[in-house]
């Protein structure tokens, strides 16, 4: 059995809806519309221990409900699931002794005053035994380099600095599962390679179950073997990643730059046709067509520059969202 | 399931304590312009007083009594206004805004992925922030007694310094209870800043922090006594000023402890449905 069960979760909102003007929130007032929206459709996976899976999909899509549900911050509507063989959303002082969770946009650190302390309070909250903690959080800020920020105020520190104290400080009490909402939002490169190198480093040594979502797809490409892309709710994809980049592989991105300009039809004459931005014009060519396509546009149209590119991992991943088939032609 | 001694689930309240407290240290500059807020209401009530309590038409000698007005001499009131104003400032609550916070902006989710109470830490939190500010109100009220003392001739026992102590403590959580109360409303009205101050004042008039209770009528001070409000501000004061009889100031802190019960249920109960909610709602 994984160390993740999840059997057809669902999360229903419910809200009202409201026209626009005064006419309308005076009838709100005696009648409104209850809508619900399915944040989460009966999504179901499993998975072991040790892996890494990253969760992704376009804003809305469902993945922090579906991380809410599983830390237990939310109840479902209807569905089950398991975590380290507890029902999530009991919130069995057990359970929260194992996970953890970091959500990139809400800090649990304590603002007024330097990060150490927040960790202190941690290591009380966890009732961790004082060596150990110690241990652990050498480790950690040697791994990081914030040795020289422990005892700053934390509203002081930058924004990748925060970060790295979050994350030390939901990792204190070493859990086995890790859920990591958005953990590199707003960073610089150096600051999420940091934290991604960390990341890695935590579930080589310890064997970390780590579920994580995020809008840099480089994250997700250097962390994590699987993926589980949802989009509206339901899952679209859930497999190797390098699945999805396979299948896009096929095919290349042609941007020609035009040095005069020329009417649509002739441009969307040729096949793959993308559209027109300013002077340049983007093709969608199969990869074994494109030395012929190159040649004939060049002869064919006042092309100024010519660029051949690979379909990038976002495009495919949006193909997937849409239910496209990401090697179609 | 792992056992855990109870020191061990005890030490992170002391550490939420010792946050709490290191916290208020921070913002100290904060807490002295709070209690400069406190000094115009007090020379406004002074000078009201002082009006009324004058010789001559409309004062106090006009309505009959001639040197008390609602059981309280000029200096006994100045005493009282004085010592209201400051302790109602020494219990004033503000984590009511933080849980409402918590709650709006989901900042609660954090609470709940860990093995702590939530309520637990709130209090300790509160009452560390409060210790740390009671010894620098210690000084500030000692030299508003001296002053008393000299300039209305108040006197000051150590029975009523220890009795006030002991009442301090109880205002400090039963206000705690209080405003927890009212801020967990916000688990079911979202825009509750103005509320929040009007019931501030409500319960602060309510708690003899404005005028003695006696102000209010027979009728208007019995039911108000059989409120918990007045141990948060009016008791502790009266215990100060050595209006209450030694005997009495056992039984009031024994009347206000026995409060300490209905309000911790309805706080719990309030809790467990507002937290039903959240969960169910999310944010």
């Amino acid at each position: 059995m994984g160390v993740i069960e999840v059997e057809g979760l669902t999360r229903h909102f419910s809200y009202y809806e409201k026209a626009e003007g005064l006419g309308a929130s005076l009838r709100n007032l005696f009648s409104r519309k209850k809508l619900v929206r399915e944040a989460v459709r009966g999504v179901s996976f499993s998975v072991e221990r040790g892996e890494m899976v990253g969760f992704l999909g376009p804003n809305g899509a469902g993945k922090t409900t579906t991380l809410k549900m599983l830390s237990g911050i939310m109840h479902p509507t209807s569905g089950s699931a398991l975590v380290l063989g507890h029902v999530p959303w009991m919130r069995r002082k057990e359970f929260r002794m194992r996970i953890s969770i970091v959500m990139g946009q809400r800090s649990q650190l304590w603002p007024d005053l330097p990060a150490i302390e927040s960790f202190a309070l941690n290591r009380e909250i966890y009732e961790l035994d004082r060596k150990k903690y110690d241990r652990t959080l050498g480790e950690f800020v040697e791994l990081f380099g914030v040795a020289d920020f422990l005892n700053v105020q934390v509203r002081r520190l930058s924004l990748g600095e925060r970060m790295k104290m979050e994350i030390i400080a939901a990792l204190l009490h070493e859990p086995e599962v890790l859920f990591l909402d958005e953990p590199t939002i707003g960073l610089d490169l150096l600051s999420q390679r940091a934290i991604r190198d960390l990341i890695r480093t935590l579930n080589e040594r310890r064997g970390t179950t780590v579920m994580l979502t995020s809008h840099y797809l480089s994250d997700i490409e250097e962390l994590c073997e699987r993926v589980i892309l949802i989009n509206n709710g339901s899952i679209v994809y859930d497999g190797a990643l390098v699945g999805v980049n396979a299948a896009l592989a096929e095919r290349k991105v042609v941007r020609l730059v035009l040095s005069e300009s020329v009417a649509l039809g002739t441009l969307e004459a040729y096949g793959g046709f993308r559209g027109l931005e300013g002077a340049t014009a983007t093709f969608d060519v199969a990869r074994s067509t494109v030395r012929d396509f190159s040649r004939r546009v060049l002869g064919e149209l006042p092309v100024a520059d010519l660029t051949i590119e690979e379909v990038p991992l976002e495009e495919g991943i949006a193909r997937l969202y849409r239910g496209e088939d990401a090697g179609r032609d | 399931m792992t056992e855990v001694s109870p020191s061990r689930a005890a030490r992170k309240y002391l550490r939420s304590l010792s946050l709490g407290l290191r916290g208020a240290l921070e913002y100290r500059i904060n807490f002295l312009f709070s209690l400069l807020g406190a000094v115009s209401p007090v020379i406004i009530q002074t000078a009201l007083w002082t009006c009324l309590y004058a010789p001559g038409p409309g004062g106090a000698s006009a309505t009959g009594s001639a040197d008390t007005l609602f059981g309280y001499t000029y200096a006994q009131m100045l005493g009282y206004t004085v010592i209201a104003n400051i302790v109602s400032r020494l219990v004033r609550t503000g984590f009511e805004y933080d849980l409402n916070n918590d709650i709006r902006s989901g900042g609660l989710d954090r609470f709940l992925v860990k093995p702590i109470d939530y309520f637990g830490f709130r209090m300790a939190q509160f009452i560390g922030a409060k210790s740390a500010e009671a010894v620098f109100m210690g000084a500030v009220l000692a030299a508003c007694l001296a002053v008393l003392a000299a300039v209305a001739g108040l006197g000051l026992s150590a029975l009523a310094v220890v009795g006030f102590v002991l009442a301090l403590a109880l205002a400090f959580v039963l206000n705690f209870l209080i405003f927890w109360c009212v801020g967990l409303l916000g688990f079911w009205l979202t825009e509750i800043g103005f509320l929040f101050e009007a019931v501030r004042i409500v319960i602060i008039t309510a708690s003899g922090g404005i005028f003695p209770l006696s102000v209010f009528g027979e009728r208007g001070e019995a039911i108000l006594r059989a409120l918990p409000f007045r141990f948060t501000i009016q008791f502790p004061t009266e215990v100060l000023c050595g209006r209450v009889a030694p005997g009495d100031v056992a039984l009031g802190l024994c009347v206000g402890a026995l409060w300490i019960l209905p309000l911790a249920a309805l706080a719990r109960a309030v809790w467990a449905v507002g937290l039903r909610r959240f969960v169910a709602v999310g944010s």
